[in-house]
């Protein structure tokens, strides 16, 4: 008879005889990486010397550090107000052809008490930032550590948030929330029962849930959802094993109907116009990395297979103007090494192109992209390091560059010096005057993203 | 710790590191998915926040805890990393469970499933007591709870590995522990719902 402290100490499945010992090959390679440009390490001879290139020569930490510096290091802006930052200026590391576009400000951390938590529990807080108007944004956030996702709401332009009161038992999806005005919001969330769609219509301050009751077999999850009126919405879901749906509702909820797509996909985004036109971009079904998208000329009950550039993956990140023209991040090796581009439509989601990246420095890298109109596009991420770089962790260029021709041209943004490194992870356009963007900002201590604000 | 000259410095760093390179690599190995490179990356990245804030660290014992304090976040960090650009590229992609390898004794690769069923805050608990050695107080800094808490969720986490564990083979050995009904850490934990 064993007991059970006993056996689960057993049953670790790294126990110290299979883990590599401080004495091992690699872990001395590290240790003198990281000790670089000191004495060796340690007077025994036998150990093995780091012999690869020295540190400061290209190549030196070729593989790792790209690695370390992709980790996305966030910190808090303790204590520094916009009124210290806002001032403050450089030109950034990389700056395009053009001129730079206009300077962003800080408007401070958000929620910085519980904000301040969440990457402790390894989720990222508020890529969903969406600001229907230039004073009111909503983001979702993870509460606290052990808490579910939450929606939080500013009305004077990102300067005070509060905690939306959700409906008892419900957790809203992250990367879900889309607006149709100040005081209208839904998402896609969940309870007990299953999926639901959640809505508000005071600005946050109640929101109500109805259930999707679309007959979607167990295990389909909510991916996005987009809303044309208080009544009409496009859902799009997916199952564990990539094959995705669409529902559509015109009551506001009360009956949902499931639409067939052409083919298999795994969707991620949806938009939706009043004259009925929808887009759905994602990738392909089951394994396939080839990014898709699909139209709807009918409020989407029915769709078609969009013509897709050459070589791109996953597709996501769309964002829409009031006309049925959208941009969207994709992947491609087309332009050289695989990375993160910009691609557009300009007929409603029928066709999509590559815009290309004129203005924007080497190794731009936009996870997303927000348009107040078809000329006034901003697109936000960061720079990655050149191959040959060495780059300590958190040095990456913040990037947040505007394009005025429907992303084809970019003009690199400047940031306040403090704003210059780290990753701008989401951003929204209310108007063509008026942006918000959100950062996480390098720091080895804690972490909070920072709201950005532009006006024009 | 006051300013260190080069060679304290590096002395210092050498004992955090020959002390505790080992078991901070199993303690990011068995959170992160089979993928070495990646787990090597958060490691070397751990360290590296060691050599550059040495002098920040706190004396021993409480410098096993700051190690585990970087590792904890930066682990974290690397997850979320990955699940940003899974939503981006894949946002059907789940977290992975690391299991480690499969072994010779079928009773410690159950015992293993069992533990990666747990609710994630209940196998961070249990993970960290029998696989991490850490005290329940270390953990309860980690953490940010009380030893309370820890001892709660201990107990559950162990309750339910020996109720699963009785359920899905009867023909095993009875544990020697307690079967109680689970009981709430915290009346407010949710479990998180990860995309």
């Amino acid at each position: 008879v064993i007991d059970i402290e006993t056996l689960i100490e057993l049953s670790n499945p790294l126990r110290d005889d299979v883990l590599p010992t401080a004495e091992s090959p690699e872990a001395q390679q590290l240790f003198l990486e990281i000790t670089a440009g000191s004495t060796p390490w340690s007077p025994n001879a036998t150990r093995p010397r780091w012999v690869g290139p020295t540190a400061g020569t290209p190549g030196a930490h070729s593989h790792r550090w790209r690695a370390v510096a992709a980790l996305a290091l966030a910190a808090i802006v303790v204590g520094v107000g916009a009124s210290a930052l806002s001032g403050v200026t450089n030109p950034g590391p990389m700056g395009g052809s053009a001129a730079p576009a206009p300077s962003w400000k800080l408007v401070g951390a958000i929620s910085q008490a519980t904000w301040s938590e969440s990457p402790a529990a390894g989720y990222m807080p508020g890529e969903d930032l969406t600001c229907p108007t230039a004073t009111t944004c909503y983001v979702e956030v993870p509460r606290g550590r052990a808490g579910p996702w939450q929606v939080e709401v500013s009305t004077d332009g990102g300067s005070a948030w509060h905690q939306s009161t959700l409906p008892r038992g419900v957790a809203p999806w992250p990367t879900t929330l889309s607006c149709m005005g100040a005081s209208t919001c839904v998402a896609l969330g969940q309870d007990a029962a299953g999926n639901v769609l959640i809505k508000t219509v005071d600005s946050g301050e109640t929101w109500t849930s109805v259930p999707v009751a679309a007959q979607l077999p167990s295990g389909f999850q909510p991916q996005a959802v987009s809303c044309t009126s208080a009544t009409s919405c496009v859902a799009i879901f997916v199952s564990d094993s990539t094959v995705g749906v669409a529902v559509l509702t015109t009551d506001g909820g009360t009956t949902w109907s499931r639409s067939t797509l052409p083919a298999p996909m795994a969707p991620i985004d949806v938009h939706c116009f009043t004259d009925g036109t929808c887009i759905i971009t994602g990738r392909g079904g089951s394994e396939s990395a080839q990014g898709m998208g699909l139209y709807s000329t009918n409020g989407g009950a029915t769709w078609a297979q969009a013509t897709m550039p050459t070589g791109v993956g996953m597709v996501a990140s769309l964002s829409c103007d009031s006309a049925i023209n959208c941009l969207a991040v994709t992947t491609t090796a087309v332009l050289g090494p695989s990375r993160n581009v910009v691609t557009a439509t300009t007929n409603g989601g029928k066709t999509w192109v590559l815009t290309g990246d004129n203005g924007l420095p080497p190794g731009a890298e936009p996870f997303a992209v927000a348009c107040a109109s078809s000329a006034f596009c901003w697109a936000a991420g960061s720079v990655s390091p050149a191959d040959d770089a060495p780059q300590l962790a958190g040095t990456q260029p913040s990037l947040l560059a505007m394009s005025t021709d429907g992303g084809h041209t970019w003009r690199v943004s400047q940031l306040p010096e403090a704003l210059a490194t780290g990753t701008v992870v989401a951003v929204s356009c209310p108007g063509p005057t008026r942006c918000y963007a959100m950062e996480d900002l390098p720091n080895n201590a804690s972490s909070a993203p920072v709201l950005l604000s532009y006006r024009g | 710790v006051g300013e260190l000259s080069p060679p304290a410095r590096r002395r210092r760093f050498e004992e955090l590191y020959t002390g505790f390179y080992q078991p901070i690599t199993g303690y990011v190995r068995r959170r992160l998915a089979a993928d070495g490179s990646e787990a090597d990356d958060v490691v070397a990245e751990i360290f590296v926040v060691a050599w550059r804030r040495l002098e920040s660290i706190p004396l021993p014992p409480d410098d096993r805890l700051w190690l585990y304090g970087v590792a904890r976040r930066i682990t974290a960090q690397s997850r979320r990393t990955r699940w940003r650009q899974g939503r981006l590229f894949d946002r059907v992609a789940r977290e992975p469970v690391p299991q480690g390898p499969p072994t010779e004794d079928p009773v410690h690769d159950r015992v293993r499933a069992v533990v990666a069923s747990l609710r994630r805050r209940d196998r961070e608990v249990l993970e960290l007591v029998f696989w991490d050695r850490l005290s329940h107080a270390e953990i309860a800094a980690l953490l940010g709870c009380s030893e309370n808490a820890v001892a709660l969720r201990l107990r559950r986490a162990k309750d339910r590995v020996v109720k699963s564990l009785v359920v899905s083979s009867p023909a095993l050995p009875s544990p020697n522990a307690r079967i109680q009904k689970p009981m709430n850490c915290a009346s407010l934990e949710v479990e998180r719902i990860v995309p």
